[in-house]
């Protein structure tokens, strides 16, 4: 029992290792409660379209020495505000709309990479890099996490029903369209965070994987909320372990546990069923 | 303290004035295909109950959706209890056909017939003991107690129209909108969405039902409009409503 509680506590004696405890805690935690609504409402693809346009914004951020959150953020407001002005006004379907728009960003962000001499320094944009969070991103980091969740509990029951019937909501006055507009630009903040634990690419497996998870267990939302955010912090902390010991990338170990989590369930649910 | 939706104060209804009155209202999706929706003048005195009769594509749901301040019109003038639409929105319920919402989202029935207590509510205050006590009652009304906790998406079609209804009936309505509520329903909800119509009616309250079933139409409606091609073509009594008009306006 002792050696594994060794086992368990013995890689955040390090100072880089409890900041990115902390960070990937928070984070995933984040990421699984907004994630409800990405599952819910059917916006897995806006999630993924939203990390991906984030690279072009780090990039030139990283060109003119200015704050990469920052420029990650920006990159990611304007999408989700162009998101939901093209819903409004384009004919085009919205997931065609958003998969030209956001692989010709992202293709964007990869070819000002490749004028830069130092692909390496932006190679943590694209797989993550929580390893090396400095403390003072890390409170950044946490008062996007704080933002994100008191807008959400603030607006919970408007978000959730114009979640299922926006019908009834426009009834009574609800315009579920700057609803919309505000989730997304939540959205973007989380998923800027997501993009410092996992990447780029991986973004929205955060958002996506642990509320699916949770979705298979419970039929409230708020407990769905509670759920999804445990098991992202719990897979963000055994991910954190594996990569320690196993010397593998951090990212992609959180980002399969969760996977394997949700397999699991996936599982149980199927024998039980039958 | 209340944070109402949208921005607008309380607005009181105009003392005696009709459930709904309509001018010249023109309603266009689409250029070429003409008008939509395309109404002279249609007057429903408060506290009657109207059928809204014609084929498909007639602009029954169009009418409705109007009347609830869901669908922009291009010209005319519609007030509801001598108001311009949207002017107060506690004062309409709307209950759309069961297709338009999204019910495998997870919300427990209870939760679901919660929603139409928001307009009283507002932004940023939950629901109070008064807000709770009514939905119960509501529910038991309805005869939906004992699903009260499960899911929507445990709902029979029946069940899922008399959800529907019990939300409106929370939000303490005057004037209710019922697009196709008999259809797929069994015979029970049916009887009880008449009965509840009926009790609603000695409140005063008004409803206006868009309806293909017209079986007995005649005991369960006091006026019938009959819409053809997006225009009103009829509008009498039910009492003095013929089964032969009824059925030419289907040819």
């Amino acid at each position: 029992m002792n050696e594994l509680w060794q086992w368990l506590i013995a890689p955040f004696a390090y100072q880089f290792m409890q900041n990115a405890l902390l960070a990937s805690l928070l984070i995933a935690a984040t990421c699984g409660i907004i994630g409800s609504y990405v599952v819910l409402r059917r916006m897995a693809f806006i999630g993924d379209a939203l990390a991906h346009t984030a690279l072009p914004g780090v990039v030139i951020a990283y060109m003119n020495g200015w704050s990469l959150v920052g420029g990650a953020l920006a990159a990611g407001i304007m999408t989700a505000l162009g998101i939901g002005w093209m819903a409004r006004k384009s004919t085009l379907r919205e997931d065609t709309a958003i998969g030209v728009i956001f692989t010709a960003m992202f293709a964007l962000g990869i070819l000002l990479m490749s004028r830069l001499q130092s692909f390496r320094d932006l190679s943590h944009i694209l797989f993550g890099n929580i390893l090396g969070v400095q403390s003072q991103e890390l409170w950044l980091m946490t008062g996007v996490a704080l933002v994100v969740l008191v807008v959400l509990v603030l607006f919970h029951k408007e978000l959730e029903l114009t979640s299922f019937d926006s019908t009834h909501a426009e009834v009574i006055g609800i315009q579920s369209n700057r609803l919309r507009t505000m989730l997304l630009i939540l959205l973007a903040f989380t998923v800027v965070t997501g993009i410092q634990v996992v990447g780029v690419v991986l973004t929205s497996a955060l958002l996506v994987t642990p509320a699916a998870a949770a979705s298979l267990i419970t039929s409230d939302l708020r407990r769905m909320m509670v759920v999804s955010a445990v098991i992202g912090a719990g897979s963000a902390f055994v991910g954190l372990l594996l990569s320690y010991y196993f010397a593998v990338s951090t990212g992609a170990a959180i980002v399969l546990t969760c996977t394997a989590v949700f397999g699991v369930i996936v599982l149980v649910n199927w024998m039980r069923k039958r | 303290m209340i944070f109402h939706y949208s921005g607008r104060h309380h607005v009181d209804s105009v003392p005696g004035a009709d459930a709904v009155n309509i001018r010249d209202l023109r309603v266009v999706y689409d250029a070429s295909q003409g008008d939509a929706l395309n109404c002279t003048a249609l007057d429903i005195p408060a506290g009657i109950r109207a059928a809204l009769i014609g084929p498909n594509g007639a602009g029954k749901s169009t009418l409705l959706k109007t009347l609830a301040g869901l669908q922009p019109y291009n010209a005319g003038t519609v007030t509801i209890y001598g108001r311009p639409v949207r002017a107060c929105h506690h004062r309409v319920a709307y209950l759309p056909q069961r297709g338009e919402i999204d019910w495998r989202f997870p919300i427990t029935v209870r939760r679901f017939v919660m929603t139409g207590r928001y307009v009283h509510l507002g932004w940023f205050t939950n629901p109070r003991r008064y807000d709770d006590t009514l939905v119960a009652q509501t529910l038991q009304r309805l005869g939906l107690g004992a699903v009260a906790d499960r899911r929507i998406s445990d709902l029979s079609g029946g069940q899922q129209q008399r959800a529907l209804l019990a939300r409106a009936i929370v939000q303490e309505a005057e004037l209710l909108l019922l697009d196709e509520p008999f259809n797929n329903v069994d015979p029970e909800t049916r009887l009880l969405i008449c009965t509840i119509l009926d009790e609603l009616q000695q409140l005063g309250r008004t409803a206006i039902v868009a309806t293909h079933d017209l079986s007995r139409i005649r005991q369960e409606f006091d006026l019938i409009i009959s819409l053809r091609a997006g225009a009103v073509v009829g509008q009498q009594a039910a009492v003095l409503y013929q089964q032969a008009t009824v059925e030419e306006s289907y040819e």
